[in-house]
């Protein structure tokens, strides 16, 4: 008796333990205060939104009132494993878009997946792959939203079981899944091989879909861009190693000319899984950035 | 006693003759899967020979574009009966996502609407007009394949 008593005392305070040290470990890191504002560079911006095919979740639910398809304002459903999201309002609307946001709480927010309020994002939310940019270019960006018109469209609430504690929840993920460090070029590659290096891996935001992640959901860059389950369901996305190896696509040329046309021009692989979407954007890149692009993933092996 | 166990047999040999005569008349009837998977095949085929030229692998020729064109829209317009209800599964994988079936309208007006397209292209004799009929046939392809078609690996 008393020793069960004793095991439900131990018990009890090891679980106290264990909430108290969750608590404190999912806690919000706090983030940049400031941020040096220089002259945003509205046509880098620009290349930047279409890299990362902002549009392609931040777009408006079909139909909505009020809203135009071409313009970021958010609210059309994003499914995942974990719940249905309906992403936020890029427009520069003051109540709710990101017309108050300051520099420092956009790039905490991309970088390291903070609210303007302290509170974790989830990372249906690709900050794992942003915390990439650089933050002159996270600046351009910004610059580039905040050139469009405002559009008044407040976001809906996740659709996500336990909501509050989940978002919590997500601080202890971000230990696991966010680790420190900018872009490093290889300086052993060339100039496109870098530059498509960077949009790849950081605003375009392919691995977040195409590089498995364990039962943690943590991507594992052992297996990067092996392919991976489609995150709403619909099967299987294409691994991105040797597409050119593999005789997907006939050369670089090939591999830049699909990225850029996609299904229009007959490539198959580019418009199922919302990968259409994705595509679209890509196609507005400039022709050096859709080369450099395909150089970067023709050598992934 | 012995009525019953004699009934009993009968009732497992007719079960028996109609799994095996189903499974007969699966095998030999038509599986809508396999046919639409064969025909979208058979577009993806033509319509990369007219894709070439516009990838500059390959000159214009009116004549190219005209066959595959009308090869493109006849088996798109073909595909309008091979999504029935219930042919979810088959013989064969399908790419199908349940949208083919939950909005078989909207299946069959993008079916319609691309089969429109492919005809539009195959009537263009001169390359000018080429590259604009091209895209307005591969944009449609492309708008609802994301729509109704899980990822292809």
């Amino acid at each position: 008796m008393s020793i069960g008593k004793a095991a439900a005392a131990t018990g009890g305070l090891l679980l106290a333990a264990g909430v108290v040290a969750a608590w404190i470990l999912s806690a919000p890191s706090p983030g940049v205060t400031a941020v040096p504002e220089g002259k945003a560079d509205l046509a880098n911006g620009e290349t930047l939104y279409h890299a990362g095919s902002c549009l392609a979740c931040h777009r408006p639910a079909d139909g909505a009132a009020m809203t135009e398809p071409a313009l970021p304002s958010g609210g059309a459903p994003f499914k995942t494993p974990v719940g249905t999201f309906f992403p936020q309002n890029l427009t520069p609307d003051p109540e709710t878009g990101i017309g108050r946001w300051s520099a420092a709480d956009f790039v905490n927010a991309m970088t390291r997946g903070l609210s303007p309020a302290g509170t974790h994002y989830f990372p249906a939310f690709p900050y794992t792959s942003y915390r990439f940019v650089r933050t002159e270019d996270l600046l351009d960006l910004r610059g580039y939203l905040r050139s469009l018109p405002p559009v008044r469209s407040a976001a809906r609430k996740a659709d996500v079981p336990l909501l509050g504690i989940a978002r919590r929840g997500v601080g202890l993920w971000k230990r696991l899944a966010l680790r420190e460090g900018g872009f490093r070029p290889d300086p052993a590659r060339g100039p496109a091989w870098n530059r498509g290096a960077y949009l790849v891996n950081g605003p375009g935001h392919c691995a977040e879909c195409h590089t498995p992640r364990n039962l943690l959901m943590v991507m594992q860059p052992a297996r990067g861009f092996a392919g991976a389950k489609h995150p709403a369901g619909e099967g299987q996305v294409p691994s991105l190693r040797g597409l050119v190896a593999r005789g997907k696509y006939k050369d670089v040329a090939d591999l830049a000319l699909a990225l850029q046309n996609g299904e229009t021009f007959g490539y198959e692989h580019l418009s199922s899984g919302g990968m259409a979407a994705i595509q679209t954007n890509l196609g507005l890149l400039p022709e050096s950035d859709a080369g450099a692009i395909a150089e970067y993933l023709a050598s992934l092996q | 006693m012995k009525k019953s166990k004699g009934t009993i047999l009968a009732a497992a040999i007719s079960a028996i003759a109609l799994g095996v005569a189903g499974a007969v008349s699966a095998a030999a009837g038509p599986d809508p899967v396999k046919a639409r998977n064969d025909a979208m095949e058979d577009v993806g085929r033509a319509f990369k020979k007219i894709a070439a030229i516009a990838k500059k692998q390959a000159k214009f020729d009116a004549a190219v574009v005209k066959t595959n064109s009308e090869i493109v829209a006849a088996k798109l317009t073909a595909c309008l009966t091979l999504f029935p209800p219930g042919s979810e599964t088959g013989s064969v994988k399908s790419l199908a996502k349940p949208e083919c079936f939950s909005d078989a309208a909207g299946l069959a007006a993008g079916l319609k609407a691309s089969a429109a397209a492919a005809e539009g292209l195959s009537k263009v004799t001169d390359e000018a007009a080429f590259l604009p009929a091209f895209k307005a046939a591969g944009d449609s392809c492309k708008g609802c394949h994301d729509k109704y078609r899980v990822p292809k690996k």
